[in-house]
């Protein structure tokens, strides 16, 4: 790299403050006179970029409408995902159904399907309860 | 920056209020960025949109480095790369699209001119080089934060800069002869 192109992009960095205008910088830009147009043909540059350094007014319903979209989002996993759990404790039932009808006989599998239907508001009924309580703290 | 850390922290715990504010704070940034560098205002208020929902969906994750402002950079710029590989070109807006959303100081005729030149001579530049100019000019970043932003190296950063700061100057100076 010629020692221009090294004091050159110096300059750049110097300008956009990643490192100072030593001694050295300013000493070539008073001796070169190719670097020192070079430096005020980047500071022109920069007041040209200046023109575009507006930024686009606030708009809070953009970011209403990017909460609502999140929501909706949240609630098609929650569904997936409520069934897909669906979908495992069906096949759980019936698989554990077969065994027990295969191998331990129809008596105990009559024995199962009545715990199974008396206990089971026993289970769920808490559950459902605990969930709603958590939705409701969700949504505020 | 205190101040901000601690609607992150209130934002991660869920509080709604706390992720509206930070988003609100930093809506300009991350549109006026997407505007500079996409040079298409209906495409980044779409990234801008998801960007915004995908840091909703994913603030429990946000590891808090550096300014907010960096990690909603990051998401709309991969958002804005999945764009281009799907798209496979840049879509660029018509002359004076920007003008009327990025408010050019004064209203002269020189001034819009001037604007639309610029508009002109940036839409050259290829995407990644005009991101680095957006972010360390009108921003500010570090090399650093960049590098980190566009995940290469900060001696890439720097080249990158280097390389358009050095197209803007001979093709401004050039189509301004003209």
């Amino acid at each position: 790299m010629s020692s221009c192109r090294k004091y050159q992009e110096e300059i750049i960095d110097a300008l956009y403050d990643e490192r100072d205008f030593d001694e050295e910088l300013q000493e070539h830009l008073k001796k070169c006179p190719e670097c020192s147009q070079y430096y005020q043909e980047i500071k022109a540059t920069r007041q040209e970029l200046d023109l575009m350094s507006g930024d686009p007014p606030l708009d809070m319903t953009s970011i209403q409408n990017a909460f609502r979209e999140a929501d909706n989002r949240a609630d098609e996993r929650k569904k997936k995902y409520d069934v897909f759990i669906f979908g495992l404790v069906i096949i759980l039932f019936v698989l554990v159904s077969v065994l027990i009808f295969n191998h331990i006989g129809s008596k105990y599998f009559v024995y199962f399907q009545l715990y199974l239907y008396m206990g089971f508001p026993l289970f769920v009924v808490p559950f459902m309860a605990l969930k709603k309580r958590k939705e409701g703290e969700r949504d505020g | 920056m205190g101040e901000e850390k601690k609607l992150v922290k209130k934002a991660r715990s869920g509080d709604r209020a706390a992720m509206e504010e930070l988003l609100a704070d930093n809506y300009r940034i991350v549109k006026g960025y997407l505007i500079k560098t996409t040079l298409n205002p209906s495409l980044a208020e779409d990234i801008t949109q998801e960007t915004m929902v995908k840091a909703i969906t994913n603030i429990k994750k946000y590891k808090p480095r550096g300014k907010f402002s960096s990690w909603l950079i990051t998401i709309a710029n991969n958002l804005y790369r999945d764009y281009l590989r799907k798209h496979k070109r840049e879509s660029l807006a018509d002359e004076g699209d920007l003008l009327s959303i990025l408010e050019p100081e004064g209203d002269q005729t020189g001034t819009r001119v001037e604007m639309v030149r610029l508009q002109e001579v940036l839409s050259k530049l290829p995407y990644e080089k005009r991101a680095v100019v957006v972010l360390k000019h009108y921003y500010g970043y570090t090399y650093q934060d960049i590098a980190k932003i566009l995940e290469c190296p900060v001696g890439t950063v720097r080249s990158r800069l280097h390389y358009s700061l050095d197209f803007l100057r001979k093709h401004l100076a050039k189509e301004g002869d003209e």
